[in-house]
């Protein structure tokens, strides 16, 4: 039995009875490291009330967000719920209907040139110069911003293995993100905004991109990270917006979102589990025949856990897993239960 | 070719209204021409004034192409809308052929309609089947418009057949050319250039008498004689067989090279950016570079060979004692700087408009979004492009000018004339700037209004070059910017008109700053 990873503040207890036998056996005990707040800080940035319609459209409808300095803020949504719609306003490219946004104290949309001179952007489609060369399109955007680091873009060239003489027109989406990546991590901005950076990467790349984030981090600078690569967003952000139909949904970190939520247990065991039907807070209780025995699954409330596991682990379990919901569960969770209120709210007959 | 009904089917869908809207504009042109010749000429006795008035003019025949059965008034018609013939129906053609296969394949689109159920050639026959199309369209409409105005069938027919021959001549180099380029742009530019090349070489033909009329598509239009008793065959099946070894030769250059490559392969540049590049004036500039150095090029050479044609057509003046509209406004030589530096302010107003658009795409394909999520102001863009697309015009007016001055002087072996056509040339500078300034006013309401600012440059053409003809009203002449101004140096440069065109354009200008700060970005 060791401690083995760390995942979203969850730390990971994995339990070896039968070594040999695959799937490799653990536990997980979310009981562990206390979701850790630092103190508050200085908002970097700083949205009230933000609404913005296109025709009939509501694109934003009153979204808050706050995000505070040397936090790195993952930003979801499904496709149309506003995440772009949002990071264009930061940015002062749309003209709200209502609200206010503020970055460093400024405003987004009349002291924009002050803002951007504190910030680094990557778009989620990257439109570059055709003409110009991938390390000339680096360089134009580094010098826009001001202030480029050339030891940071060679460094992060080589790094994103980037070939920079081609010319932009024909690269790769991938390509594409990488010369923006570069182009932006090579400044000193002290806010990052990230619209959907990934999407066109390799798992390699991605890697690479995730560790620019941490440094980044480590720096103390802020990013705000939009992203439909789930397990990227768990592994980078300190906490998470979810955003639905233009208005925030749910905000917090991913321990927070995790506290009303229910803990997965499965285990193998040589002979039936007795008790687990009466310990309240256990739910969805399962038990299937197999050939390597008697597979049961539950799902525990937070507090339920410590005793629900010791009943398991009384049975002798062969093989024995505890998962706490990750990000793309909260997700999928979270977005199932806003479509059945919804749907009970358009149909009565339909209970949530 | 399998599949080639279903893409026929998805093409005509999203992009029908070329298809309809290029034969439209062309025949309007056509019948407001027609219509006011057939009264003009109606009589014989005016025919015969014609011929004596314009028939065997040089300028005419350079331009315009050569003339034939002036008589008719349908050879009038020919004869007039020669320049139009020769210039406007050429360059839609490469324009729709690019349009309907490169710019098509540019957009990604056809990736995702090769992998479906489309054969490799399917996307090429289409896009060839809709110029030609397009080609129908106008050969019918504009058949109607001549027969509805009284001009005869056969006539109009045969007519109308031409100009459709010869907008498919170079659909089919611009076919040719989108299949060897990489990119739609680089189509465009050696289209145009081989247009530019042949327009020329017959200007040069045609001047100088030379009897060549195979020379080139160029030439065989004026062959085919429409309003003769007995049309030409020949130049017919030089259209068709020019036709058919250029598709042929497209098809077989699509068949050889990859999905999204051209057999002109881009080379590999510098991998940093030169120190001078960083702000977005410089970056302008370097993105407007490659396009204000071909539209100098182009229109330098225009404008050289054109002048240097003066003295042709004062030797051919001389020996005919052939009286012109243009010789009774003051002097033959003048009357010849004056179309040309006329030519040459079109040309400029023609790179401005396509700068300008250029400039309006950068914000369309969130170029400009990124810039400006830089130190950068809304502002400073916006008065960069300013800077940048006024001073890519103002040395284009000195560069034609001076080449036009020069083709001039070494033509006419009189140095003075240099001076008087760049003076002449930069004395159209405000109707340029207006043209700029119309077309960032519309950039400013919404980049996708861009395009709008070429119905300005067209009619500021038409009535260059049309004016007379037409008998348009003073009204609809004075909506043209080089109205304002005067025909120099036949006549004084109109003082209030250029400094009532400058404060327009100011005005326009700082109230199309004011919008752009205004407004949203569009978003891709």
């Amino acid at each position: 039995m060791s401690l083995s990873s760390n995942r979203g503040g969850v730390q990971e207890l994995v339990v070896d009875n039968q070594a040999a036998s695959p799937p490799l056996a653990r536990a997980v005990v979310s009981a562990g490291r206390a979701p850790s707040r630092p103190a508050p800080r200085t908002p970097v940035i700083e949205a009230h009330g933000l609404r913005k319609r296109f025709g009939r459209t509501h694109a934003l409808d009153g979204l808050d967000l706050v995000v505070e300095e040397g936090e790195v803020r993952g930003f979801l949504g499904p496709n149309g719920a506003g995440k772009s719609t949002t990071i264009r306003a930061l940015l002062g490219q749309l003209r709200l209907n209502a609200g206010t946004a503020q970055i460093f104290g400024m405003d987004c949309w009349k002291e924009a040139p002050a803002v951007h001179s504190r910030l680094a952007y990557v778009p989620g489609d990257v439109f570059l110069w055709p003409s110009l060369t991938g390390g000339e399109c680096i360089d134009v955007l580094g010098r826009l911003q001001g202030w480029a680091s050339p030891r940071r873009r060679r460094d992060l060239v080589e790094r994103f293995d980037l070939d920079t003489s081609k010319r932009a027109r024909t690269y790769s989406k991938g390509n594409r993100q990488k010369v923006a990546l570069v182009a932006a991590l090579s400044t000193d901005a002290d806010l990052f905004i990230f619209d959907e950076p990934t999407s066109g990467l390799d798992p390699l790349m991605e890697e690479v991109f995730q560790q620019c984030v941490r440094e980044v981090k480590a720096e103390g600078r802020t990013v705000l990270l939009s992203s439909h690569i789930l397990a990227e967003v768990e592994a980078l952000c300190d906490r998470v917006s979810i955003l639905r139909k233009g208005v925030l949904v749910s905000e917090g970190s991913l321990d927070e979102l995790r506290a009303h939520t229910q803990t997965r247990v499965t285990a193998v065991t040589g002979g039936p589990i007795g008790g687990l039907a009466g310990l309240p807070g256990v739910n969805d209780l399962e038990t299937e025949r197999r050939p390597e025995g008697i597979r049961t699954s539950f799902r525990a409330e937070r507090e339920q856990i410590p005793a629900s596991v010791a009943v398991v682990v009384a049975a002798q379990p062969t093989s024995l897993t505890v998962e706490p919901p990750g990000l793309d569960e909260l997700f999928l969770e979270r977005y199932r239960d806003e479509d059945e209120a919804e749907l009970a709210k358009t149909d009565p007959q339909v209970s949530p | 070719m399998t599949g080639a009904v279903r893409y026929a089917r998805l093409l005509f869908r999203t992009s029908w209204k070329p298809v309809l809207a290029w034969p439209v504009v062309l025949v309007a042109l056509l019948a407001a021409t027609g219509s006011s010749l057939i009264d003009q000429y109606a009589t014989a006795g005016g025919r015969l004034r014609y011929i004596d008035a314009v028939g065997g003019f040089v300028v005419t025949r350079s331009f315009s192409g050569r003339s034939y059965d002036l008589d008719a008034v349908g050879g009038i018609l020919a004869n007039e809308m020669g320049i139009f013939s020769l210039t406007l129906f050429p360059l839609v053609g490469i324009h729709l052929a690019i349009r309907f296969t490169r710019a098509i394949e540019d957009s990604g689109q056809l990736e995702l309609v090769s992998a479906g159920r489309v054969g490799r050639r399917a996307p090429l026959v289409v896009g060839l089947a809709a110029t030609v199309l397009t080609a129908l369209v106008l050969v019918t409409l504009g058949t109607a418009a001549l027969v509805a105005l009284g001009y005869p069938f056969g006539g109009s027919l045969a007519y109308l057949g031409g100009l459709g021959a010869i907008m498919l001549g170079f659909a089919v180099v611009g076919l040719l050319v989108g299949q060897l380029s990489m990119t739609s742009g680089m189509a465009y530019a050696i289209g145009l250039s081989i247009w530019l090349v042949l327009y020329l070489a017959r200007a040069v033909v045609d001047m100088r008498g030379v009897d060549a009329p195979w020379m080139s598509p160029q030439t065989w239009l004026a062959e085919i004689r429409p309003f003769a008793a007995e049309p030409t065959l020949w130049p017919w099946i030089a259209y068709a067989a020019f036709f058919v070894v250029l598709a042929g030769a497209a098809f077989v250059v699509q068949g050889r090279r990859d999905l999204g490559a051209g057999v002109i392969a881009p080379r590999p540049g510098r991998s940093t950016a030169p120190a001078w590049l960083g702000g977005p004036a410089t970056l302008l500039l370097r993105l407007t570079r490659r396009s204000g150095l071909a539209w100098i090029a182009g229109s330098g050479l225009f404008a050289f060979v054109l002048g240097l044609l003066a003295h042709e057509l004062s030797a051919a003046q001389a020996k005919t004692g052939a009286s012109g509209a243009l010789a009774q406004s003051g002097g033959v030589v003048d009357g010849m700087t004056s179309q040309l530096v006329q030519f040459n302010a079109l040309f400029v107003c023609a790179m401005a408009v396509q700068l300008s658009m250029a400039f309006a795409k950068e914000e369309r394909s969130t170029r400009t979004a990124v810039v400006l999520s830089t130190r950068f102001s809304r502002w400073r863009w916006w008065n960069s492009a300013v800077v940048v697309i006024v001073g890519w015009s103002a040395l284009a007016l000195v560069s034609t000018g001076s080449a036009t001055g020069l083709g001039l002087w070494l033509g006419l072996e009189d140095r003075a004339q240099y001076g008087r056509a760049l003076t002449a040339t930069a004395q159209l500078g405000p109707a340029v700037l207006v043209v700029i300034a119309v077309a960032l006013l519309l950039i400013a309401l919404s980049s996708r209004l861009a395009a709008a600012a070429w119905m300005l440059v067209a009619w500021t053409a038409v009535v260059a070059l049309r004016g007379e003809t037409l008998r348009m009203a003073d009204w609809a002449r004075d909506l043209s910017p080089l109205e304002w101004l005067g025909k120099v140096p036949v006549k004084p440069w109109n003082t209030n008109g250029a400094l009532s065109l400058v404060l327009i354009a100011v005005a326009a200008v700082a109230i199309s700053a004011v919008l752009f700060r205004r407004r949203s970005l569009v978003a891709s």
